[in-house]
């Protein structure tokens, strides 16, 4: 009797050839698309995202007038034909104003959290796995810069640095980089007590090469739901400064500095057209950004078997 | 108890001292000479004047020592005098602090009280339509920013259905009115008290569902307790403890979401006085109210931590056996 291996190889291949079946093993990244396409509310709100962001990228195709274009005869015009959400009180199309203003928000959000990403990684990464005086001090900064609200770091920063759109794309990630470095120095600490990290450095590989290989992929998933999720904060930071006036400067529109007008009184209760769509729209980019963020978290998670 | 309490303070008295040393670097930092503060073009000064009165500052000083001296005036109560019209920080501070914390109180109460209630109850009656309504606001609670909603509420509830004042602290003529007070409170305090409900709620909801699946229910069932009794005592008591931790970490998104709050509703506390310092760059008042603030969080996680430790008592016992 013989049951040799090329024996039992031959009739598995035999009995899926029969029934029409192709062995094929799934990627983690198709696997990671089905689990999250499997999340409706999650999948909505990526489709919401991708159409905000074809139209801040196309947004002189669908704008008939530009941002800054004055039209004083028109000035605070309700909605009509002509203006589709109206004017503002210098005579500015106020739909052109929040297409355009989508696009700086749009573009501030995604570049300074992925700046936060890169940042907090590579720092948490090197105090977590180096551990020592290194990680002390790394995690004091840390700690010092969470202690203080939120809001304060970021107006003492403007009050040095200065306001305008290069600046908050430095002072905007300053703020955030602590959340996502305490992060990712978690995970890398779980990470090192493994044993295949043990074992890499018994082969005598050197640090910096653990890191990249075993630490980082390892570490990575939490870290990537946390930058998603830090798109919607930095969104409402920095129209939250925008919104006090020391953010992006006008005439440049952003959704937080149309909302400044809303300080007015006569603005707010009787010309809602000019800032009711920056609102609507920071508050819609937020919910998708975290039901992204929520379906991102499991359609990732290592520990769920489908 | 008074181990535990030692230990903690072991953490957070570095992290002020490094505040501190934060603090001041970034005003020695800050542009301007203060010997320019006691200047005048009239006074016509020489500058052998003036470097007088630098030495006589202290500025000439290497910054350790005025370091030093900055603390020492710190802990004594000065907390320096406005860059705009030299009025003494510290008692202004005091003033606007107890504004904000009436404001950031009432709404934290405000939240945690019907926050876990609400979790509460919808953890208990999964699926029923408070609960899927609950849910739907949590998503909007969490998404929309604090000033988004404060405008929004300021909008509907002010000048739409012109139920509350539009802002301010008093009416002319009420001045020392409490009830005054309360009514122009009202509708700020909860705008910042909706946005904490939510977050209360998903943390209270989760931490109640895991707990009743706990094998120490099954024994109170078991020994024939009334089903009121063993999920209000024994499990809310139990599922009461991640949320106490919670409190203490949001204490810094009430200080923030009161910054953006007071601005709209002209509230006059410290957040507004933050922003009206940042305008005029007034660099001590900034500096004093930074310090402030970070100290009142320092102490809100302290009093949190041992608050965590008086209602689980294994917190207590894990520090004594280490």
């Amino acid at each position: 009797m013989t049951n040799s291996v090329s024996g039992h190889t031959k009739s598995f291949e035999a009995a899926s050839a029969l029934q029409g079946l192709r062995v094929k093993a799934e990627s983690p990244g198709r696997r990671a698309l089905r689990r999250f396409l499997h999340h409706r509310i999650a999948t909505v709100g990526a489709i919401i995202l991708i159409i905000m962001t074809l139209s801040a990228i196309g947004a002189p195709l669908i704008s008939r007038y530009s941002p800054d274009s004055i039209d004083l005869d028109n000035r605070a015009a309700p909605p009509s034909w002509e203006h589709w959400l109206g004017t503002d009180r210098l005579g500015r199309d106020v739909w052109s104003r929040t297409i355009y203003g989508g696009r700086v928000s749009l573009a501030i959000g995604f570049s300074a959290a992925i700046l936060t990403g890169i940042i907090g990684t590579v720092i948490g990464g090197i105090a977590g796995f180096l551990r020592g005086v290194v990680d002390a001090v790394v995690m004091r900064i840390v700690d010092v810069i969470m202690t203080i609200p939120n809001i304060l770091v970021l107006l003492i920063l403007v009050m040095y640095i200065g306001p305008g759109l290069e600046k908050l794309m430095i002072i905007l990630p300053a703020m955030s980089w602590p959340g996502t470095a305490r992060l990712m120095r978690g995970q890398v600490l779980q990470v090192r007590e493994a044993d295949y990290v043990m074992a890499s450095r018994c082969l005598g590989y050197p640090n910096w090469r653990i890191m990249l290989a075993h630490v980082l992929p390892n570490a990575f998933v939490p870290v990537l739901v946390s930058v998603t999720m830090a798109v919607g904060g930095v969104i409402m930071s920095e129209a939250g400064l925008s919104f006090l006036g020391l953010g992006v400067m006008p005439p440049t529109s952003t959704w937080g500095n149309m909302l400044n007008q809303a300080t007015n009184i006569q603005v707010l209760q009787e010309q809602v057209w000019m800032w009711l769509p920056p609102a609507l729209l920071i508050t819609l980019t937020t919910l998708c950004v975290n039901f992204v963020g929520d379906g991102l978290r499991d359609a990732l998670d290592p520990r769920q078997i489908i | 108890m008074v181990r535990y309490f030692v230990r903690r303070l072991m953490v957070y008295i570095p992290v002020a001292l490094l505040i501190a040393i934060i603090i001041f670097t970034l005003s020695l930092a800050a542009p301007g000479d203060p010997a320019d503060w006691l200047n005048n073009p009239e006074l016509e000064l020489t500058p052998g004047q003036i470097e007088a009165i630098r030495e006589r500052m202290g500025l000439n000083d290497p910054p350790h020592v005025r370091f030093i001296k900055w603390g020492a005036q710190i802990l004594q109560g000065n907390l320096g005098y406005r860059l705009k019209n030299n009025q003494a920080i510290g008692p202004l501070i005091m003033e606007r602090l107890s504004r904000t914390l009436a404001f950031t109180g009432i709404s934290a109460l405000f939240g945690v009280i019907v926050g876990t209630s609400l979790g509460i109850y919808t953890a208990l009656h999964q699926y029923s339509w408070l609960d899927y309504l609950s849910a739907a606001i949590t998503f909007l609670g969490i998404s929309v920013p604090a000033f988004v909603l404060g405008i929004a509420g300021l909008w509907l509830f002010g000048l739409k259905l012109r139920w509350f004042p539009v802002g301010g602290m008093s009416t002319v003529g009420a001045e020392n009115s409490v009830w005054d007070f309360l009514y122009h409170l009202i509708l700020p305090a909860s705008m910042l008290g909706v946005i904490q409900v939510t977050s209360y709620f998903r943390y209270m909801r989760m931490s109640m569902l895991e707990t009743l699946h706990a094998d120490y229910l099954v024994t109170a069932r078991a020994k024939g307790l009334a089903q009121r009794r063993v999920v209000l005592v024994h499990a809310v008591r139990n599922a009461l403890l991640p949320l106490v931790t919670m409190i203490g970490m949001r204490i810094p998104g009430l200080l923030a979401g009161a910054v953006f709050l007071e601005s709209i509703f002209s509230w006059p506390g410290m957040g507004l006085l933050f922003i009206d310092g940042i305008n005029s760059r007034d660099y001590p008042l900034i500096m004093a109210q930074t310090l402030i603030m970070a100290t009142a969080v320092l102490l809100a996680n302290l009093l949190t931590d041992m608050a965590y430790a008086i209602v689980d008592p294994r917190i207590r016992l894990e520090a004594r056996t280490e």
